[in-house]
């Protein structure tokens, strides 16, 4: 494959994501301890033989804290973005293809969306619902569907007078089957560009609402969460807060270079 | 009326519909909040006929509809209610905290204006160099890193272990170095980030060639002629990003204990105090909504050439 040519480092960053993936899925497998098991005999430990990343203030093992918080910042942040790429897609094909009353509805609700500062829109939204998973992907949806649903609607309008569309029409095609079979695969792969470039953004999005305490409820670990835990102990016990800062930082650090990759081969202009 | 004048107008306009939804949305949102806000307000074990009367003092027991309108009749008034905890109105607080998250913004969005333009044109000097590969991965890496961490890091690092600057609180001018730095990183990647395209695309077109052909040096080419031009991307970045600095002054104020709007809405959050927490975010948007204007108005300055018209 030439992408893997051209850029020697995608082997790099893709081993480091199949790692991260790997580790988060067989977190039971490598993880010398329970990352819940409170044990007060071992309070703020540095890192040792014994705990790699140090303990926590209750006495936790951090590396499996920090190895279990990966399956919870994975999972939210992968399913965020197919939930937020599949409404996105789907609204902004639809708004774009058949236009009047709907894309002004659609036009209007992704103005509104993209005029609120997204975090303190999911702030809004994660504080009223029960606190969980769920809420977390519904506000991480909300914010995320409409960057996608803009970019549908504009790639829509510029292809939908083409002559491969006209000739589908032509032939005698419905208006939901030109749109289904000839439209939205002719824009999927310039979306699923911009959605590699936005895995990191939904990851980073899951760990600033666990950090705000908004996230998934303890003790279930999540990166966000733990270094939330740790801000008043960074004196005493540093380890605690920069391991999962540490973790956090590479995974979204690997799926933005991902991103710009995949980005500069698929289209060097969309810069 | 010239042209111009009609493009403010028409932006202020447009600008409308758009708080009306973000009121709406706001709106919707504290219906859901759980448990009756009746009960909050008096006390749990209160009588019920003085639950009844506050709850119609407050129009508790109209129609949806009516509610609304008494909600934006009350933020007319620049009435956002009451928290729960201290019972101070909520717009006063906010007003109150407003110009201590403004001074840090500001110094914020000076620091990344300057470190994003100059990493950005230091990059462009050799490009495909190795300070052009470091500054793009040093930009990468701002974009990854999330700021309430680099604040953590920046405190172990500088207050700490160096003991430059106070970790946390206000005063003087050393205490609003380290969290306008971590306030600023994101801003700073981004804008360094488009200053480099923005520069290279610049480069390449003919007045530049002609500029160099003239025989002038490729350094005065670049700040006089390439500067201004390739500056305005960046601008409407600089708007665009306004919202990266309310996000962050949330994360951020907090771990540097700032007494700002972002630690207004977290205690809020923290307390569930939902009068407050919604009463920032629907300032936060409201700011945001307007700066965004502010900033298509001096595009529009900056940059004569663009159409008045919006598609």
């Amino acid at each position: 494959m030439n992408i893997i040519k051209q850029h020697k480092s995608v082997k790099i960053i893709a081993g480091i994501l199949a790692a991260i993936f790997l580790s988060a899925a067989f977190a039971p497998l490598i993880t010398p301890h329970d990352p819940v098991h409170i044990n007060l005999d071992d309070v703020k430990q540095p890192p040792s033989l014994k705990y790699p990343f140090g303990t926590d203030t209750k006495g936790r093992c951090v590396f499996s804290r920090v190895v279990y918080g990966a399956r919870v910042s994975l999972l939210v942040g992968l399913t965020a973005t197919v939930c937020a790429f599949f409404f996105g897609v789907f609204l902004g094909s639809v708004a774009g293809y058949f236009g009047g009353l709907i894309d002004k509805i659609v036009t209007f609700l992704v103005d509104i969306t993209l005029s609120v500062p997204g975090l303190l829109l999911a702030i809004a939204i994660t504080v009223v619902f029960e606190p969980g998973i769920v809420t977390v992907l519904i506000a991480l949806c909300t914010i995320g569907w409409a960057s996608f649903a803009r970019l549908a609607r504009s790639s829509i309008i510029s292809i939908k007078e083409k002559d491969f569309v006209v000739s589908a029409i032509a032939m005698g095609s419905s208006r939901r089957r030109v749109l289904i079979r000839h439209l939205i695969p002719n824009i999927i792969p310039l979306m699923l560009v911009a959605a590699t470039l936005r895995i990191g953004g939904f990851i980073l999005g899951e760990a600033s609402l666990s950090f705000l305490g908004l996230g998934v409820r303890p003790p279930q670990p999540t990166w966000g969460g733990m270094i939330s835990s740790s801000v008043n102990y960074i004196q005493s016990a540093p380890w605690i807060a920069i391991f999962p800062g540490v973790a956090i930082a590479i995974t979204i650090l690997c799926f933005n270079l991902l991103g710009d990759i995949v980005r500069d081969y698929c289209d060097p202009k969309m810069k | 009326m010239n042209k111009q004048k009609v493009f403010v107008i028409k932006r202020c306009l447009l600008a409308i519909p758009t708080i009306i939804g973000v009121v709406v949305l706001i709106f919707v949102l504290t219906r859901f909040v759980p448990g009756d806000p009746v009960n909050s307000f008096v006390g749990r074990r209160a009588d019920a006929r003085i639950i009844e009367k506050v709850r119609e003092e407050f129009g508790l027991d109209k129609p949806f509809f009516v509610q609304f309108f008494y909600y934006v009749k009350s933020l007319a008034r620049g009435d956002m209610g009451y928290s729960y905890v201290s019972g101070q109105p909520v717009s006063s607080m906010i007003a109150k905290r407003f110009p201590n998250t403004l001074k840090l913004a500001c110094t914020a969005m000076v620091l990344a204006v300057l470190s994003g333009i100059a990493m950005g044109f230091l990059s462009v000097l050799k490009p495909g160099g190795f300070i052009d590969r470091a500054c793009m991965f040093l930009s990468v890496s701002g974009i990854s890193i999330p700021v309430f961490w680099f604040g953590l890091i920046l405190i172990i690092v500088f207050s700490n272990m160096l003991g430059w600057f106070p970790a946390s609180g206000m005063g003087g001018p050393s205490y609003i170095i380290l969290p306008a730095l971590t306030l600023a990183t994101r801003s700073s990647a981004y804008i360094a980030r488009i200053t480099r395209s923005s520069v290279l695309e610049v480069l390449g077109e003919n007045f530049v060639v002609t500029a160099r052909a003239k025989g002038l040096s490729r350094t005065k080419v670049l700040m006089k002629h390439v500067l201004k031009n390739a500056l305005i991307p960046v601008v409407t970045l600089i708007g665009i990003d306004l919202g990266s600095y309310l996000n962050g002054s949330v994360l951020t104020e907090s771990i540097f204990g700032w007494n700002g709007i972002g630690n207004l809405a977290l205690n809020g959050i923290m307390n569930r105090d939902y009068p407050v927490i919604m009463g920032t975010v629907l300032f936060g948007s409201v700011i945001f909504i307007f700066a965004n204007i502010l900033v298509d108005v001096s595009y529009s300055i900056f940059n004569p050439r663009i159409s008045y018209e919006r598609k």
